[in-house]
C-alpha cells in the first residue's frame, strides 16, 4: 500500500491534468455547459418538493421543503454522479490503458475529483437557499470538510471496485444504476431520520450514507453537532471498504491491459 | 551495464476472454469454491514462451518476426502496461513508449490541451512542458492549428502532434512500434532523423519493424522472434537475411512436417506446399498486387474419389482469404500411390505490408466437416508494398474523385 501511494504521488501531476480533463470534456461536450452540475440536484429538488409537499405528505420535520431535499441531494449526486461515470472509466478509456503504463487509480480517482467539482458549483445554490431561508449557521460547519472528506472516501471505494469489476463483467454497469436507486431509498433523502423505526436505526445506520447525510442536514439545516456515533460508524465502514477496494483494484490492475 | 533485461519471460493470453458476464461468473467462482476452475490450461495462447535477452545502455535493439510472434507483446511487457506470467522484466530509468501515438488524445480538446495532457500521461512535468511546448509544435509543424479541436485535425496532423509530443518526453529507454507506417514522407524522415538524434545521444532503443531499411539503418542488434520464441539474437544483417530468404516459412514447414509423418491410415497426404511467382520460382516475399500461385503436393494412400482441396491466406490465425476446389467443379480420381499438385493462382495479392500465412487441406468432399489432412502455417511470406496502409491489411484497388458543387 505505502508504495502504490508514494507512486500515485509521483504521478500527481496527471492526476491533475486528468480530473482537469474530464471536467473540461464533461463541459465542452454539452449544450448547456456548467448548468448541468447545478440541474441536476436542483431539478430533483423541484420534482421532491413539489411532489412531496402537495400530494403526498412526507414529514421533513418541519423545515422548508426544497431545502430540505436539496441539503441531501446535494452530497448524494455528488456520490451518485462519480459512481456512474466511474464505473466505466477504465473500460472507457482502454486505447490509453493497453498502450501507456501509470497508475490506473488515476482513473476512478479523477472521475471523482471531476464530480467533485460540479459538487461545489452545485453547492453555490445551496448558500443562496440558507440565505434566503435564513437558516442558522453555527460552529458546526466545521464539520462539514469533514464529512466530504469520508464522502469522498467511501465514493472512491465504491468507483475503485465498480470500476475494476467493469473491466471483468460488462453487466456491472447494469447493475450500478439499479443499486443506485436502491441506496437511494436505504437513505435519509426524500425522508428524514426520525422516520426510520428505532429497532432497525443501528441496522441502518451500516449504510455510512446514511450517517454523512443525517450529519450533513444536523449540521446544515439546524446548526447542531453530527451525532459521534453515527459519524464514527460511517467513518469506520467507509475506510474499510475504501481500503478493501483499492487492494483488490491493485491486484485486478495487473491484468487489465489484457482483457480490455 | 544492462538497462533493459528479459529472464525467461513467458506471457499467456487466454484464447477466448471467458467470464464476460456475470451470468457465466457465478458458475465459474463456484468452480473456485469447491477446487476446480472449469477452464483449462487448452485455452491458453503463449505470446512469449521462454524469451531471455538484454540491452546495454546505449544499444539499439530491432525485433522482427512475423505477425503474432510476440513482439508488440515484448514492447508491451517492457513499458509496464502488462506483467509477465512466469519470469522477469527489469527496465531501469525513465522509458516513453511510442506504441500508439495520440493515445489519449480526446478529440474535443484543442491541441494545446492534448500536448499538456498527452505529456502529462508520458510522464513530463508541467513545467517540463512549458519549457518545450514551442519546440513539440514545432516539431509537428501545427502553429496555426494549436488551439483548434483534435477531433478537426486530419489523421497526419493528429499523427504528427503524438510522435512530437512522444519525441520530447526524452527518456532513456525508447520504445518504437512501427508507429511510422503512417504519416506523409516529410514527416516520416523527420521522426527518423530524431530517431537519429536520440541514437546519438546515447539512448537505449528497442524497435519493432517490419520496414527492412529502418531496421538496417538504426539497430546494432537484431533478435528474430517466430511464435513466441528466439530464433536468431545478433548482426542486424544476418538476422534479416535470414528472415527475408524465408527463414520463417522454412522453419515452419519443417517442424510442421515432423508432426505430420506420412501416416498411412490418412486416405491422403500433403507431401509439400510451395509459394511460387509469376515465372514459377519458389519465393517467400512478394510485392502488394504481384501474382502469386501456391502450390499443394500430395499423395493418394487410398482411392479417393473428388477430394476437395483448400487454401486460405492468413494473418496469425485470422483468415483474410480462403478458396476452394469445390466451387471450381474440379473433378478426379485417385488411386492408391497416385500423386499430384492443386494449384491455386492470385492474378493479384492485394495484401499490404505485413507477414502471413497459408493454410491447407484436403477433405473428402465439399460438406464434410472432417479433413483428410491438413496443415496450418504451411508456410509463410512477406509482402512489401509502396501503399500507406495506416495499419490496413488489404488492399483494394479504387479511385477518389473530388467534385465542387
Amino acid at each position: 500500500m505505502p508504495s502504490h501511494l508514494r507512486e500515485l504521488f509521483r504521478y500527481r501531476e496527471l492526476l491533475w491534468s486528468w480530473v482537469v480533463r474530464n471536467i473540461k470534456v464533461r463541459y465542452k461536450q454539452s449544450l448547456l455547459g456548467v448548468t448541468w452540475a447545478i440541474l441536476q440536484p436542483l431539478s430533483a429538488t423541484v420534482i421532491m418538493a413539489v411532489v412531496f409537499s402537495r400530494f403526498v405528505r412526507v414529514s421533513t420535520d418541519g423545515i422548508p421543503h426544497p431545502i430540505f431535499y436539496y441539503s441531501a441531494l446535494l452530497p448524494w449526486t455528488f456520490s451518485a454522479t462519480s459512481i456512474s461515470f466511474g464505473t466505466s472509466c477504465l473500460v472507457s478509456n482502454m486505447g490509453l490503458v493497453t498502450k501507456i503504463y501509470f497508475p490506473r487509480e488515476i482513473l476512478p480517482i479523477s472521475a471523482v475529483l471531476a464530480s467533485f467539482a460540479d459538487f461545489l458549483i452545485a453547492a453555490v445554490i445551496f448558500l443562496g437557499m440558507m440565505v434566503f431561508y435564513r437558516m442558522p449557521v453555527g460552529l458546526s460547519w466545521v464539520w462539514v470538510p469533514v464529512l466530504l472528506l469520508i464522502q469522498i472516501m467511501l465514493t472512491l471505494g465504491v468507483v475503485l471496485f465498480a470500476s475494476a469489476l467493469n473491466v471483468f463483467y460488462r453487466d456491472i454497469r447494469f447493475v450500478v444504476p439499479l443499486g443506485m436507486q436502491l441506496w437511494m431509498y436505504l437513505t435519509p433523502i426524500i425522508y428524514p431520520l426520525s422516520v426510520v423505526p428505532e429497532r432497525f436505526r443501528e441496522l441502518y445506520m451500516l449504510n455510512p450514507m446514511a450517517g454523512l447525510i443525517d450529519s450533513y442536514r444536523r449540521i446544515v439545516l439546524y446548526a447542531q453537532w453530527p451525532n459521534a456515533t453515527y459519524l464514527l460508524a460511517a467513518a469506520a465502514v467507509s475506510l474499510i471498504l475504501f481500503l478493501l477496494s483499492y487492494v483488490y483494484f491493485k491486484r485486478a490492475e495487473a491484468v487489465f491491459a489484457d482483457i480490455i | 551495464m544492462a538497462v533493459i533485461e528479459f529472464d525467461n519471460v513467458r506471457k499467456a493470453y487466454r484464447r477466448h476472454r471467458g467470464r464476460d458476464s456475470l451470468r457465466d461468473a457465478i458458475p465459474s467462482l463456484l468452480g473456485q469454491v469447491i477446487g476446480r476452475d472449469g477452464r483449462d490450461d487448452q485455452d491458453l495462447l503463449w505470446a512469449l514462451d521462454g524469451v531471455s535477452f538484454e540491452v546495454e545502455r546505449g544499444q539499439v535493439l530491432g525485433l522482427i518476426g512475423p505477425n503474432g510472434a510476440g513482439k508488440t507483446t515484448t514492447l508491451k511487457l517492457l513499458s509496464r502496461v502488462t506483467r509477465p506470467t512466469t519470469g522477469r522484466v527489469s527496465v531501469d530509468g525513465r522509458f516513453s513508449a511510442l506504441i500508439e501515438l495520440g493515445a489519449g488524445f480526446h478529440p474535443d480538446l484543442t491541441g494545446r490541451e492534448n500536448v499538456y495532457l498527452n505529456g502529462t500521461i508520458l510522464g513530463l512535468k508541467r513545467r517540463e512542458i512549458d519549457h518545450k511546448f514551442d519546440s513539440i509544435v514545432e516539431f509537428a509543424g501545427l502553429e496555426e492549428f494549436i488551439d483548434m479541436p483534435v477531433k478537426r485535425y486530419s489523421s497526419g496532423m493528429y499523427v504528427r502532434l503524438g510522435f512530437s509530443v512522444a519525441a520530447h518526453v526524452d527518456p532513456d529507454v525508447l520504445l518504437i512500434d512501427e508507429v511510422l507506417a503512417v504519416g506523409d514522407y516529410m514527416f516520416k524522415d523527420k521522426c527518423v532523423q530524431r530517431i537519429n538524434d536520440f541514437r546519438d545521444a546515447g539512448k537505449t532503443m528497442v524497435i519493432v519493424s517490419h520496414n527492412k531499411e529502418m531496421i538496417q539503418k538504426l539497430c546494432d542488434r537484431v533478435i528474430f522472434l517466430h511464435r513466441g520464441r528466439v530464433v536468431f539474437q545478433g548482426d542486424t544483417q544476418e538476422a534479416l537475411d535470414l528472415y527475408h530468404t524465408g527463414f520463417a516459412g522454412e522453419a515452419l514447414h519443417g517442424k510442421l512436417r515432423t508432426d505430420k509423418e506420412d501416416s498411412p491410415d490418412r486416405e491422403m497426404t500433403i507431401t509439400d506446399v510451395a509459394l511460387l511467382d509469376d515465372e514459377g520460382q519458389p519465393r517467400n516475399s512478394f510485392l502488394t498486387a504481384e501474382p502469386i500461385i501456391v502450390q499443394i503436393h500430395f499423395k493418394a494412400n487410398a482411392p479417393v474419389d473428388n477430394p476437395v482441396f483448400y487454401s486460405r491466406i492468413r494473418e496469425g490465425y485470422r483468415i483474410l482469404h480462403g478458396t476452394t476446389t469445390a466451387r471450381f467443379d474440379l473433378a478426379g480420381h485417385f488411386e492408391s500411390g497416385d500423386e499430384g499438385i492443386a494449384e491455386v493462382r492470385y492474378d493479384s495479392l492485394n495484401l499490404l505490408n505485413g507477414t502471413y500465412n497459408i493454410n491447407v487441406g484436403i477433405k473428402r468432399d465439399h460438406f464434410s466437416p472432417l479433413t483428410l489432412d491438413q496443415i496450418d502455417g504451411a508456410v509463410s511470406f512477406v509482402v512489401g508494398s509502396r501503399f500507406d496502409q495506416g495499419g490496413a491489411l488489404v488492399y483494394l484497388p479504387h479511385r477518389w474523385t473530388l467534385h465542387k458543387e
